[in-house]
């Protein structure tokens, strides 16, 4: 960033018309002319000198959608890479002649999600239930937690120890447990997501609520803020990109968690869904299950995607991809 | 804050600093560093004293104790009157540090109005932008820290540190942080504010020029451990513009500190 000299100053008078004149995203740093002044000072007309043009345009806010240009960019080398996986095996399959118990060809897991999407849709739509359901209640107790963690010392070493037993016991070895103790229905679904989403949010929320800028610590502190000031209007809004990381690595455990506890049950969900087509060596339902959870997680990640974007217009992450 | 305010206040300094002593607590069995040792400073209502020194010299500690930000050790502190530990009500200081620490989610606006929040007000639209005013930065105040520059963020640094009123205006190398045309900008308009309303200020710099530009005294300070050597008034006179930094007598007054900080080292 380069405080722009008079002379650009003048050069640009000229060739600005309008009231903004913002550069198009990628030329570098452009100039972007403020709004009219509403009333002219003294103070105001020192300004004409060398700080009325700022050189950086404001971020964008809001939800912006990439133009059409960028999106054909990004999108189609990936798209490529995977329409040439598919065609080579299809080919693998067919010219091999692999059984379907083995392998399904491409085209047969689309003609079985498509004979009967419904049958997809709902299982989806019940695993993602579970997930937000374990995510929420998860992230919850873990942000709560966190927030009294990093507060006090005491606290945090009691806890701490718990936290990590939960972390690093596999969650296949205490799900069976945990559906034995609350039977059918939400509620063990919603524990084991809950379960192995907890340790990633409870840390993120820690570090983040401690991570703040000693300046501004400062200044609340000659101003003699309390602790619940410094909470609310600093540490929270400061811990805010260690959130949306945290939720970040959630969201995928998440729904693993949701459709263990979906598979030792059998009851409902994608979960279900897998250990009934793995009797039946019913291959392109599995693969239909895997793409309805690949669709879940891309659409949750999704989701917390714009809502970062949205909240977190002034952190440096929020510039990038 | 108007002249009458500054006359009435005469009587009592804006801030105390009473034999002040400081020590860091050493790391695993070494020796406490002995930051601070019997320094006592006195900043008059409506004065503005510089503090200059090289690094380790403890000014910025010294300007920490007087913020309340750091207990001494030994020694009293007094500011307008007051422990500043046992104060209640809206605190009477303002602090500028050289990073600015602003909120970046706020607007410039926003971090301004931060200071009627945490002492305890709410301010109208209409005070914040008189207070982005004061320091000539109105017409930005709807601009997030990260869409201005380093200088003017320092000026929203200052209007926040401004607005509530403070009494006591305590400045931590302000302008350390910026490059030179935009310290040269700030000095002036700090300058131009002090003179207007007569704040008394505490002021860290390890700028000589800065320091005698801006300051009716300055105090020098030496290190290890950190104590007073001299204590200069300047006498040069009032309002200031920047040219008086070619005159014979600010160069003379330059040259004493100097000599204060090299006969000592």
């Amino acid at each position: 960033m380069r405080p722009a000299t008079t002379s650009d100053v003048a050069d640009l008078l000229d060739g600005i018309p309008g009231e903004a004149a913002a550069g198009e995203a990628g030329t570098g740093v452009s100039l972007r002319r403020l709004p009219p002044p509403r009333e002219t000072s003294r103070d105001e007309a020192d300004l004409l000198d060398a700080t009325l043009y700022v050189a950086q345009p404001p971020p964008a806010r809001g939800w912006a959608l990439p133009s059409r240009r960028e999106l054909l960019l990004t999108a189609a080398p990936p798209l490529a890479a995977a329409l040439l996986l598919v065609l080579v095996w299809e080919l693998w399959i067919r010219v091999r002649e692999v059984p379907i118990y083995l392998a399904p060809a491409p085209s047969q897991v689309i003609e079985t999600l498509s004979e009967d999407p419904s049958r997809f849709i709902e299982a989806g739509s019940v695993s993602a239930q579970h997930a937000l359901g374990g995510l929420l209640l998860g992230a919850g107790s873990a942000f709560l937690l966190g927030v009294l963690m990093a507060h006090s010392r005491v606290i945090e070493r009691s806890i701490y120890p718990f936290a990590i037993l939960v972390k690093v016991t596999p969650i296949v070895a205490v799900a069976p447990l945990i559906v034995i103790w609350f039977g059918f229905g939400v509620w063990p679904k919603f524990i084991v997501a809950a379960l192995i989403t907890f340790f990633p949010m409870l840390v993120n929320t820690i570090t983040g609520l401690r991570t703040i800028d000693a300046a501004t610590h400062d200044f609340f502190l000659a101003l003699g803020a309390s602790r619940w000031q410094v909470l609310w209007r600093l540490r929270l809004p400061s811990a805010l990109p260690y959130l949306f990381a945290g939720l970040r690595i959630s969201i995928p455990l998440a729904l693993i968690g949701a459709v263990i506890a979906e598979w030792i049950r059998a009851d409902s969900g994608v979960g279900q869904m897998i250990v009934i087509a793995h009797g039946d060596f019913d291959t392109p339902t599995l693969f239909g299950a895997i793409i309805v959870l690949a669709v879940i997680g891309v659409a949750f990640t999704a989701a917390l995607a714009l809502i970062e974007r949205r909240l977190l217009f002034w952190h440096d992450s929020s510039a990038g991809p | 804050m108007s002249e009458q305010a500054a006359t009435v206040e005469v009587a009592s300094p804006a801030l105390e600093l009473r034999a002040i002593a400081h020590r860091y607590p050493g790391r695993r069995g070494a020796a406490p560093l002995r930051s601070l040792d019997n320094v006592t400073i006195e900043v008059g209502a409506g004065e503005f004293v510089s503090l200059v020194g090289p690094s380790g010299c403890g000014k910025t500690t010294l300007l920490r104790i007087a913020a309340g930000l750091l207990t001494p050790s030994s020694g009293s502190v007094q500011v307008l009157g007051e422990d500043p530990g046992r104060r209640r009500g809206a605190p009477a200081v303002g602090l500028v540090t050289q990073e600015p620490g602003l909120l970046p989610w706020r607007t410039a606006a926003g971090n301004v109005a931060l200071t009627h929040e945490l002492a305890g007000g709410r301010a109208s639209r209409a005070d914040v932008l008189a207070q982005l005013g004061r320091v000539g930065i109105r017409a930005f105040a709807d601009f997030h820290p990260r869409e201005l520059s380093g200088g003017m963020r320092q000026r929203v640094a200052l209007a926040r540190a401004l607005a509530h009123e403070p009494r006591l205006l305590l400045m931590d190398e302000p302008f350390g942080a910026l490059d030179e045309l935009s310290r040269e900008e700030l000095r002036r308009e700090l300058l131009r504010i002090w003179e207007r309303e007569r704040i008394s200020v505490l002021f860290v710099t390890h700028s000589i020029r800065e320091a005698v530009l801006l300051s009716d005294r300055v105090v020098v300070m030496s290190p290890g451990p950190g104590r007073i050597v001299a204590n200069l008034s300047v006498e040069l006179p009032r309002p200031r513009a920047e040219d008086i930094e070619e005159t014979p007598p600010f160069a003379a007054h330059v040259a004493r500190i100097r000599a204060a900080l090299e006969g000592d080292a």
